[in-house]
């Protein structure tokens, strides 16, 4: 008996674990999947936007003094620019052309904004001082039985949910949500219908750009850890996620990050953490394998 | 109205439009009948923009707009009904006819022309909530005229309306057609039917692989020979 509690304990532990890291994956995996459904391109330095996020934060608490829950919004705002400028000189000029001259040009820009943090802070691992952070976040909120959570994983549940729900009602309450979904349904017909493809365009990269900002800034409090290359991994696990849920459809980039977060922690608690990983991985290949269009992807419409 | 004056156009190596040239008097409907992949759709895709000109010009009201982009062209009131309808098949009806008003700012105005065409289709309104890939075609086909007319435009390009619809829903189409029209919009419509094309408009063009090789009043087209044997199946 006091063997199962034990175990059951240790389940929720890693459930509430996975959730965590889950709702973070998923804050990434949003903006690829919008990016995608819009421009029907893998915007692969959009892990590099979480990189900076992370980064920008990091200085304005610590070079320019900006009490941190200030930082947040004005991190968000300078990396929603950032994706507009992004799309604007990177891929804007290549609209028409080859998609796969559109991927290249995405690696290309990952491996740029890579190298210009590495000129710009160095290569050596940074974390937010512990001094301007408030001092909750590293205080248990509540310990029941063997289950502990702190503060700061109740922040990043809380913030997860709440973007979520903002996201939610933009893509479903506003005009420009609407168009959105329009343009990633038929992009001549948008046009047709007088929307300014464009600036949808431009729109849906300032979204994606501010929840993968947001999701930069979590991590490197949750793993006090800030580097260059902390958005190649990240970026290909909410990829990951993306591919999971069903590339395209932002419920399913939500689900697919909550599955391979969950996936993750429990293969690592419960097998090796070495595995962590691939363990997430190997739940994508086998998404891919049976379920090809995603969790909750919409199978490619018959054209009639 | 709508003047086109030796437009080509090129897919590739391919010369789609080879100078083709008419005109649309305002509060008429004007007609283009050809046979498949003469170049009707690749003429109206022209006119709104999606489609580049290789020489030529196209001008509305006096004004050149085949430099602009489409959402400007729609901003001068040109608005098209693509070939196929084009519903978004998962946007909701009310979703579909609230994109027609894209450009329209004026919220209020949007809602009392969306009552208005759910006075006149009716079976939008009892849609409204339901995804348009859901509709049958005649119904679809209604929602994609209902969302060009959100948009308020004075020039409506109709592509194909009567395009795999069952006969007594390609007559309902022409009667809703020809209700358009009676509130002083001007129509250019593209037609494979050329019977029911010619029946409802006023002057007609006949396009052959990117040329027009033949225009009169749609009366008089109708009674040609040649438009007789080639397109109405009779001589």
């Amino acid at each position: 008996m006091e063997n199962l509690l034990g175990m059951s304990s240790l389940f929720l532990q890693q459930l509430v674990n996975g959730l965590t890291l889950g709702g973070v994956y998923a804050l990434i995996a949003v903006g690829y999947t919008m990016v995608y459904g819009v421009i029907e391109l893998i915007n692969f330095a959009h892990g590099e936007i979480y990189m900076l996020g992370a980064f920008l934060a990091y200085t304005m608490v610590t070079v320019f003094g900006i009490p941190f829950f200030a930082a947040i919004p004005l991190t968000i705002m300078i990396c929603a620019c950032f994706g507009i400028l992004l799309d604007f000189i990177a891929y804007r000029p290549l609209r028409r052309a080859p998609r796969l001259a559109a991927l290249i040009t995405a690696i290309g820009m990952s491996i740029f904004l890579q190298n210009l943090a590495l000129l710009i802070w160095g290569g050596q691992i940074r974390s937010y001082p512990r001094a301007v952070l408030p001092k909750a976040f590293f205080q248990n909120a509540f310990v029941v039985g063997d289950i502990t959570m702190t503060w700061l994983q109740i922040f990043i549940l809380a913030v997860t949910v709440v973007f979520m729900f903002i996201l939610h009602l933009i893509i479903h309450r506003t005009q420009v949500g609407t168009a959105m979904r329009a343009i990633s349904q038929d992009k001549v017909t948008s046009a047709l219908m007088g929307i300014s493809v464009n600036r949808v365009i431009s729109f849906t990269f300032a979204i994606g750009s501010a929840m993968g900002a947001m999701a930069g800034i979590l991590v490197g409090l949750y793993y006090n850890a800030i580097f260059p290359y902390m958005g190649y991994n990240a970026g290909i696990k909410a990829f990951a996620a993306a591919v999971l849920g069903g590339i395209g459809s932002v419920p399913g980039a939500m689900l697919g990050g909550g599955v391979l977060g969950i996936a993750e922690v429990f293969g690592a608690g419960y097998l090796a953490s070495e595995y962590r990983d691939g363990i997430s991985y190997a739940v994508m290949i086998l998404v891919i394998l049976f379920k090809p269009s995603g969790l909750i992807g919409k199978p490619i419409l018959e054209k009639v | 109205m709508l003047k086109l004056e030796t437009v080509h156009s090129h897919y590739g190596q391919i010369h789609a439009l080879k100078g083709i040239s008419l005109s649309v008097q305002a509060g008429n409907i004007c007609c283009l009948i050809g046979a498949n992949g003469a170049g009707k759709s690749t003429t109206l895709m022209c006119i709104s923009g999606i489609k580049n000109i290789s020489s030529g010009s196209i001008e509305f009201e006096g004004r050149t707009i085949h430099t602009l982009s489409p959402e400007k062209i729609v901003g001068l009131g040109i608005v098209q009904v693509p070939e196929g309808r084009r519903i978004f098949p998962y946007l909701t009806v009310q979703e579909n006819l609230m994109m027609g008003a894209y450009r329209c700012a004026d919220k209020a105005k949007v809602y009392e022309t969306l009552e208005k065409y759910f006075d006149i289709f009716p079976i939008l309104k009892d849609r409204n909530k339901q995804m348009g890939g859901t509709l049958s075609g005649g119904e679809q086909q209604m929602l994609a005229i209902a969302r060009a007319l959100m948009g308020s435009p004075r020039l409506l390009l109709l592509d194909e309306p009567s395009l795999g619809l069952a006969p007594l829903v390609v007559e309902n189409i022409m009667n809703i057609i020809r209700q358009i029209k009676s509130e002083g919009l001007t129509i250019l419509l593209v037609e494979q039917n050329a019977q029911a094309a010619l029946e409802l408009a006023d002057y007609g063009y006949v396009i052959e692989t990117g040329e027009v090789v033949l225009e009169d009043a749609a009366a008089d087209l109708l009674q040609n020979a040649r438009v007789k044997e080639a397109y109405l199946g009779e001589g």
